[in-house]
C-alpha cells in the first residue's frame, strides 16, 4: 500500500509520515503540493492519499481532482483536522473525502482506519482486473465468432443456380443458426433439399451444420434416394453429437418435372402442399425420429412419394414459425399456416416474413427461422447441366489372355464419368457398352448361343459356359472405339471383335415378347441410342447416343 | 461385389438389396438369394438404391427369378430405383410385371 501525505507544513507531515511507517506501512511519501500529488494519482503510483485541511480550504476542489485523476479505480482520499477543525468532519465527507484522521493522533484509531481504507483500495483493484481480462476475452471471442462466421456463411452457402429454384428465408436468433436449409442439384438435373432443426440454437447447435452440410452435399449430387441421404446423415449424427443433442430433418427429391416428390421427415412440422387455390392437398407429417438418435440398424427407411400438379405450391419451415407467439400468448401453429395460405394462395415469401413479424408484434424472435417454397413444375434443369464441349476419340483394344483378365467396360465408364459433364449418362452408357462388349464377347468369340437362355437352368449353365470357355480363351481381338462430337453432342460407340460374325438379322427378328430371356439387350441398344448398324456379319456394330436424349 | 437379402420378421417379405453394379456378374449369386425360399414369402423386394448401374443380364435375371417363384410369390417389387434405372426398366416395359417404385 503506497502511501502519499499532503501537507505545506514540513514538520508536521514528517512527523505523520514518522508515525505510518511505524505502523507498517513501508511505502509513504510526502509532498506540499496537490498538484505533484495529481502527477503521481495519474501515474498509478499512490494507493491512498492523506491531505491537511489547510491544502483543502486553498483548494476546495483537490479531493474530487484526485478522484478524477484515479478514474474507474477507487482511490481512498482522507482529510488530517486538528483539534481546532473538529467540527468541519461533514464538510469534508461532503467534499468526497472518504473519511478523517484527527491529531493528535491515536496510533490505534489511524491504524484500524487506514487498515479499513486499504481493503476497499484491494477490492477495487481486483475488480477492475476482472473486468479487464473480461473484456480481453470478450473481443477474442469475438474475433472467433466472426471467423466461425465466415466459414459457415461459405460453407453453407447455396450455389447460385440452386438458389434460382427456390423461395426461402432464414433468420436465426442468434449468431450462428441452429436451423438448416441446403439446396443441390443431383447429376441428373434433380433438386434435392433438406430442411432441418438441431436442438437449441447458438453456436452449439450450428457445429453439426458443417458435417451434415457436406454429407447431404456428397449424396445428393450422386442421386441417392433421399432415404440414404437421410440414413448416411444419422450415421454421421450419431457418432459426432453429443446424446442430449439431435437434428430434426426433411430430406426431400423433386424430379426434373418438379411434380413427383420423395420425402423423408423426421422429426419436424409437416411440409404443406397447397393447390394454386390456396387448398391444402397433401400433408408430408414426420414418420422418423430426428437424426442421430437412432443406431443405423434401428434407422427406417420409409419415404413419402406424391405427384403433384404443376403450379401447387410446397411450403417447409421449422417450429420457429409455428411457435411464433403473439402479445395474447396464442401460437401461429401449422393451423394458422394453412389459414393463411388458403386467404392468400399467392402470398410469397417475402410477405410471409412481414405477417409473422406483425403477429409477433413487438416481441422478440426466440427461436431461429427458416421458411422455404417451391413452385411444382418442370425445373430449368438445362441451367444446372453442363454441356461438354471437347471433342475426344479413343480406342481400346483388348486382345489374347487380356479378354480373359479384363471387363473394360468397368474402366471405361470410370473414365467417361470424370469427362466433363458425362457423369449423369454414365449409367445409360453402362448399359449400351456391356450390351455390346457382351455380344462381342459371348457370340463373337465364345460362340455362345443366346437360345439356351430360355429357362431358368439354361439362364444360368450359359453364363457357367460363358465362365468355361472364357477361362479357355487365348486368342481373339476385341476393339472398342468411340467419339465424341460436341457440335451434335453425341458419341459414336463402335465395337469390333475377331470372331466368326453371328446371326445378328435372325436377332432383330427373335423373340422381342416381354416374358423372352434372351433377346432383350439389342431392343434396350435400340431404345437407349438412336442407331444400331451392324457390318462385317455381325463382327462390327456401331451405335450412336445423343446426350440430349 | 455383394448382395444382401434378408427376411421379414413374419417371414413373408424377402429383400434383396444389389450393390452398385447389378450385371451378369451377379448370375449366380442372384440366384442363390432366393434359392430354398421359406414357404412363408409372399413378397420379394428389389432394393435397388445402391445400383447406379445395370445390363441387360439384370433384366433376364429379375424375369428368371419371377419365372420360378411366380407360383408361391404374389408381389414383386423393384425398389428405391434412379432415374436411369427406372428409364431401363420402363423402356424393357418391366412395368407390367414388377411394381416399380
Amino acid at each position: 500500500m503506497r502511501l502519499l501525505v499532503v501537507d505545506a507544513d514540513l514538520s508536521q507531515r514528517s512527523a505523520l509520515a514518522a508515525l505510518l511507517q511505524q505502523l507498517n506501512y513501508v511505502s509513504v511519501s510526502h509532498i506540499d503540493d496537490i498538484d505533484i500529488a495529481g502527477e503521481l494519482i495519474h501515474q498509478r503510483a499512490v494507493d491512498m492519499v492523506l491531505v491537511d485541511w489547510q491544502i483543502l480550504q486553498a483548494q476546495p476542489d483537490a479531493i474530487s481532482r484526485c478522484k478524477n485523476l484515479a478514474g474507474q479505480l477507487h482511490l481512498p482520499v482522507l482529510v488530517i483536522l486538528n483539534k481546532q477543525q473538529r467540527q468541519r468532519h461533514a464538510e469534508c465527507l461532503q467534499l468526497g473525502a472518504d473519511d478523517v484522521l484527527l491529531r493528535p493522533y491515536r496510533p490505534v484509531i489511524i491504524e484500524a482506519i487506514l487498515r479499513a481504507h486499504s481493503r476497499a483500495r484491494i477490492l477495487s483493484e481486483q475488480l477492475e482486473q476482472q473486468n479487464q481480462e473480461l473484456k480481453r476475452h470478450q473481443v477474442s471471442i469475438q474475433r472467433e465468432h466472426a471467423i466461425v462466421e465466415h466459414i459457415f456463411a461459405n460453407a453453407l452457402e447455396i450455389n447460385a443456380d440452386a438458389q434460382q429454384l427456390m423461395d426461402f428465408h432464414l433468420a436465426p436468433a442468434s449468431n450462428f443458426n441452429g436451423d438448416l436449409f441446403l439446396l443441390n442439384t443431383s447429376y441428373m438435373g434433380t433438386l434435392y433439399f433438406l430442411i432441418g432443426d438441431f436442438t437449441g440454437h447458438g453456436l452449439a447447435s450450428a457445429i453439426g451444420a458443417l458435417p451434415t452440410a457436406k454429407a447431404f452435399m456428397t449424396t445428393s449430387a450422386k442421386g441417392l434416394p433421399v432415404e440414404e441421404i437421410a440414413a448416411t446423415l444419422n450415421s454421421t449424427l450419431r457418432q459426432l453429437l453429443p446424446g442430449d443433442m439431435f437434428f430434426a430433418c426433411i430430406v426431400g427429391e423433386i424430379d426434373n418435372a418438379g411434380v413427383r416428390m420423395r420425402i423423408w421427415n423426421g422429426g419436424m412440422p409437416p411440409l404443406l402442399l397447397f393447390s394454386a387455390e390456396g387448398e391444402l392437398r397433401k400433408e408430408f407429417n414426420s414418420q422418423h425420429m430426428s437424426l442421430g438418435i437412432m443406431e443405423p440398424n434401428e434407422f427406417e427407411r420409409d419415404v413419402m412419394q406424391y405427384i403433384a400438379e404443376p403450379g401447387d405450391r410446397l411450403l417447409g419451415f421449422t417450429d420457429g414459425v409455428t411457435e411464433v407467439t403473439n402479445q395474447a400468448g396464442r401460437m401461429l401453429g401449422v393451423q394458422g399456416i394453412k389459414r393463411w395460405l388458403s386467404d392468400t394462395p399467392d402470398i410469397d415469401i417475402h410477405q410471409l416474413i412481414t405477417r409473422l413479424e406483425i403477429f409477433r408484434g413487438p416481441g422478440k424472435q426466440l427461436d431461429d427461422i427458416t421458411l422455404f417454397s417451391f413452385r411444382c413444375g418442370q425445373l430449368p434443369a438445362e441451367k444446372a447441366r453442363i454441356v461438354p464441349l471437347m471433342p475426344w476419340h479413343f480406342t481400346v483394344t483388348i486382345e489374347g489372355e487380356d479378354i480373359r483378365l479384363i471387363n473394360p467396360i468397368t474402366h471405361l465408364i470410370e473414365q467417361l464419368s470424370a469427362q466433363r459433364g458425362l457423369h449423369r449418362h454414365s449409367g445409360y452408357l453402362f448399359t449400351i457398352l456391356s450390351e455390346l462388349y457382351a455380344n462381342a464377347l459371348e457370340h463373337g468369340l465364345l460362340q455362345l448361343d443366346s437360345s439356351m437362355k430360355d429357362d431358368d437352368e439354361g439362364f444360368s449353365a450359359y453364363y457357367r459356359l460363358r465362365e468355361q470357355r472364357l477361362a479357355a480363351l487365348n486368342s481373339g481381338k476385341i476393339r472398342i472405339e468411340m467419339s465424341f462430337n460436341p457440335r451434335q453432342q453425341q458419341i459414336v460407340i463402335c465395337v469390333e471383335d475377331s470372331g466368326q460374325g453371328f446371326g445378328y438379322k435372325e436377332m432383330q427378328t427373335g423373340p422381342q415378347g416381354l416374358d423372352a430371356l434372351h433377346g432383350r439387350g439389342l431392343n434396350l441398344l435400340r431404345c437407349l441410342s438412336g442407331n444400331v448398324e451392324y457390318a462385317d456379319g455381325g463382327t462390327r456394330v456401331t451405335v450412336v447416343y445423343h446426350l440430349d436424349n | 461385389m455383394k448382395l444382401d437379402n434378408r427376411l421379414s420378421q413374419d417371414g413373408t417379405t424377402l429383400t434383396i438389396e444389389l450393390a452398385d453394379k447389378f450385371d451378369f456378374e451377379m448370375v449366380q449369386q442372384f440366384r442363390q438369394a432366393y434359392a430354398e425360399l421359406d414357404n412363408s414369402v409372399t413378397e420379394v423386394v428389389i432394393d435397388l438404391s445402391q445400383t447406379s448401374y445395370m445390363d441387360s443380364s439384370a433384366l433376364g435375371m429379375l424375369l428368371n427369378m419371377q419365372r420360378v417363384l411366380g407360383q408361391q410369390v404374389k408381389c414383386f417389387r423393384l425398389i428405391n430405383c434412379r432415374e436411369t434405372i427406372r428409364n431401363i426398366f420402363q423402356i424393357a416395359r418391366f412395368d407390367k410385371k414388377f411394381d416399380i417404385e
